[in-house]
């Protein structure tokens, strides 16, 4: 612990996160929604495909 | 408590210790060996590639990026320090030790690097601050541990790595591989160490933990969100970047699942399924650079773009 914890800051920044939490699920679950019955997505790009992995960080 | 712990000296112990925790202590050794001096780098990099030359709309971009990640360095400091101070193990304290070491210099040279660049460096945004200040106010090693190491470093090593690809400025892309060797390391120690710490926790540390992770997480992608228009100023391809961001989490993850001998408890392991359902959210959040959307997904972008700046509001 490194400064002085504000606790009423913290918990309203845990009811705000929890809230962002709740709204990424809910327009996640909208967006699925909307393409199976809207469509029009692109093509997924296949996972792994030229995301410059293949040069791995050296284990040093 | 008794202070000297005499049994650091003694050979039995030493003997166990090493056992179990020489690849630990070997990040300190290697991290002594590779240190590098950031005055010496940074001038030799300006020097060979002609100073910064990068357009001015750029260089805003860029500055909107770097403060994360200078501020993050400095957090990283901050809480590797806090690390050395508090891990009681002596081997994971020389690693934490070294990791001081290298933050100080990441700091520093960045620094120095973003007053080469010129102009007023951005404050940051909520979503950041929150991240960062969530982590150096933890008083929970674990939590430290997990989300400095194994999620906030990996996250800059991602950073760093679609700076390099976009090739934003070669000044920059050369100064952040030499970060990224060090960053590895960091991550290294969050692999190495946190599965013993992992099985201290008693059952509602665990669960705390497990809602640590999903605000940094949720957290981190608003702020992506947030700042997707910088990322675009720079030619970077969110999409690729996030899913590449993803694989190297679960890259680590896998590591850390190989050094437990039970099941991790209390990180969240992606299923096969929800790597899929991840990957998903990534096309339909961050779509590809150029790429054609319907009018429904451009809604609901819309839509999410104006919550990140609301979020933002509620957390600045
Ligand atoms: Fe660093
Ligand atoms: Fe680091």
């Amino acid at each position: 612990m490194v400064h002085k914890v504000d606790i009423f800051k913290n918990a309203w920044r845990n009811v705000v996160a929890g809230g962002l939490f709740a709204a990424r699920g809910l327009s996640y679950g909208a967006m699925l929604v909307l393409s199976s019955t809207l469509g029009g997505l692109e093509a997924p790009r296949p996972s792994g495909e030229n995301d410059g992995l293949e040069q791995r960080r050296e284990p040093n | 408590m008794h202070w000297p712990p005499y049994k650091l000296a003694t050979r039995d112990y030493l003997a166990q210790a090493q056992k179990k925790y020489s690849r630990v202590e070997r990040i300190y050794h290697v991290g002594q060996h590779h240190s590098w001096s950031g005055k010496d780098v940074l001038r030799d990099l300006l020097r060979k590639h002609g100073g910064i030359d990068l357009p001015p709309d750029k260089r805003a971009a860029l500055r909107e990026i770097s403060s994360t990640l200078l501020w993050g360095e400095l957090a990283a400091w901050s809480i590797s320090a806090d690390l050395a101070l508090q891990l009681k193990t002596v081997e994971a304290k020389m690693a934490a030790t070294s990791q001081t070491h290298d933050e100080a210099r990441h700091f520093y040279t960045l620094r120095d690097y973003l007053l080469e660049l010129g102009g007023e460096l951005p404050q940051l945004d909520g979503y950041s601050h929150t991240v960062l200040t969530s982590i150096l106010d933890s008083s929970c090693l674990a939590e430290q541990l997990l989300a400095l190491q194994l999620i906030v470093e990996n996250l800059a090593v991602n950073t760093f790595k679609a700076l390099q690809k976009a090739q934003v400025e070669p000044v920059l892309a050369e100064l952040l591989s030499y970060f990224e060797r060090d960053e590895a390391r960091h991550i290294g120690l969050g692999v190495l160490y946190l599965p013993e710490l992992l099985e201290q926790l008693t059952p509602l540390q665990a669960f705390r933990l497990q809602l640590f992770q999903v605000k940094v997480a949720t957290l981190i992608g608003w702020g992506a969100q947030l700042r997707r228009p910088y990322y675009e100023a720079l030619g970077i391809d969110l999409n690729a970047s996030m899913r590449r961001g993803m694989r190297l989490h679960l890259e680590v993850l896998a590591g850390l699942r190989s050094h437990c001998e039970t099941e991790p408890r209390a990180i969240f392991m992606a299923s096969a399924e929800q790597q899929r359902m991840n990957d998903l959210s990534v096309d339909l959040f961050f779509p590809r650079a150029g790429s054609h959307q319907p009018q429904w997904q451009r809604v609901m972008l819309g839509a999410t773009n104006a919550v990140a700046a609301v979020g933002e509001r509620l957390l600045a």
